[in-house]
């Protein structure tokens, strides 16, 4: 018994170094008696983003939408064709082309151009078989009711919301937010794709205003995709070009030093502005056109 | 010395058996995504949705902030809803033109509110000349209980819905 009585407790306190070692909720470092708050990463096992700062994007309808606002026309032959959807291996090669047949499909849909639109549903709903996120489609119906209201330019606007509701909700529920910043790579890429070349005869402020706009968007794209984990080469090489894209844009003349920027008054050379199309279209052409 | 060591296992036993409950603590959560979604849709009307967050809250023993960045289209009109009814205790929301790491402690948000409100929309003013929003959660600390209490905060966006439609005469409505 005496034996016993010496053993429990050097047993308990072995074991309570270790628990102690292993266990627990930690707080971060704060200083004592604070009632400041802190930023805190998140240091736990459970299914809570770690990154300090979370990034809220626009969908791709709201980007169409703000490009038609614009004054941006139809032009037939600009969106990736349906037909490249079997090229498209990688899982990321996946997601970029999903944010790019997203795009597609809202400028379609937003200049009445339905029965295109079809197609570029098809190939995103194939993609999203690709990647596990078919039930994003709810069982098929959503398209079915898509297809059958092709005539009703509400209805097919209410399918996209439904369908963007679906991938956000998706994304949410499987902690998924890596998946979200490489659609949205794909959307906004596009989207800047289409602001190039839909451009015909327009004056070259009226475009100006409409490119510079979407570079509010860079920054927090740039951020957003730092935040992916293991990128696959493709990933990294349009990434690079972001970065790229974001520094080159923020070291012009026009923009350079400025706190605030008017987007509706800005001025950009045309020579700058040629340097942004042709990096853009260079992205765009190695996201839809994998070698 | 035996009394040393008797006390000293009391000691550990007590410690361990804290440990122990500390690291068994059940979670329960109290966020309700699709209820909070419903009524956030509802509270965008006649905004057209544009995008969502659910942010997941735990509360612990210490303060936290949780921080969102929302970049915004020049001369667009927006409304954010936030549901915070999948909460078990009350945090602040505030929400500021410059991230966190550029404001200065004299710097006042441009919107604040107790999530007590349990809904609530913010609505850039017009003529807004920033290009981002930053959403701060203020996650105070709470007292640690046997359970670990989740919560979540749903955040959607809605934007001004200018379409002209000319064409119409759809066969289906849903």
């Amino acid at each position: 018994m005496k034996k016993l009585k010496f053993i429990l407790p050097l047993f308990f306190g072995v074991a309570t170094i270790f628990s102690a070692c292993g266990g627990g909720e930690e707080a971060p470092k704060v200083e004592e008696n604070t009632t400041d708050f802190e930023y805190t990463a998140e240091e736990e096992v459970e299914d809570e983003p770690t990154e300090q700062t979370q990034y809220f994007l626009p969908s791709a309808l709201q980007i169409g939408s703000v490009f038609q606002k614009s004054g941006l026309q139809y032009f037939d032959g600009i969106v990736n064709s349906p037909m490249n959807v079997e090229k498209y291996e990688s899982k990321n090669a996946k997601l970029l082309n999903f944010g790019t047949y997203s795009a597609d499909l809202a400028y379609c849909v937003l200049n009445g151009q339905n029965q295109v639109a079809l197609n570029q549903m098809k190939a995103l709903r194939e993609l999203a078989a690709g990647v596990g996120m078919q039930s994003i489609f709810n069982s098929e119906a959503l398209f079915g009711k898509f297809e059958r209201n092709l005539g009703n330019q509400d209805s097919v606007i209410e399918v996209m919301v439904q369908i963007q509701e679906n991938v956000d909700m998706f994304i949410d529920d499987n902690n998924m937010q890596s998946m979200a910043n490489i659609i949205f790579a794909g959307a906004w890429i596009e989207g800047m794709y289409i602001g190039v070349k839909a451009t015909s005869d327009e004056p070259e402020s009226k475009i100006t205003g409409r490119l510079a706009e979407q570079m509010v968007i860079l920054d927090n794209l740039v951020k957003a995709l730092g935040t992916v984990e293991n990128k696959t080469e493709d990933l990294s090489n349009i990434e690079k070009q972001l970065v790229d894209l974001r520094n080159y844009f923020n070291g012009l003349e026009e923009i350079k030093g400025k706190d605030q920027i008017n987007f509706k008054e800005i001025e950009i050379s045309i020579d700058h502005l040629r340097s942004i199309a042709d990096r853009v279209v260079k992205m765009r052409t190695q996201i839809v056109q994998p070698v | 010395m035996k009394k040393i060591l008797f006390g000293f296992g009391v000691l550990a036993l007590m410690a361990f058996s804290y440990t122990n409950l500390n690291s068994s603590r059940e979670i329960v959560n109290y966020c309700d995504k699709e209820a909070s979604k419903e009524k956030c849709k509802k509270a965008l009307v006649p905004y057209r949705y544009s995008s969502m967050k659910v942010t997941d809250v735990t509360f612990r023993g210490y303060n936290q902030i949780k921080e969102i960045t929302i970049p915004l289209f020049f001369d667009s009109k927006y409304r954010f809803v936030f549901n915070t009814e999948g909460l078990p205790h009350d945090i602040k929301i505030e929400i500021y033109d410059k991230h966190s790491t550029e404001r200065k402690k004299k710097d006042e948000p441009l919107f604040s509110a107790e999530s007590s409100q349990k809904q609530f929309n913010f609505e850039p003013e017009e003529g807004f000349a920033g290009t981002n929003i930053y959403v701060n959660y203020l996650i105070p600390a709470v007292e640690p209980t046997s359970d670990l209490e989740k919560g979540c905060v749903v955040l959607m966006s809605g934007f001004e819905n200018e379409l002209s439609f000319d064409s119409g005469g759809g066969d289906e409505t849903n």
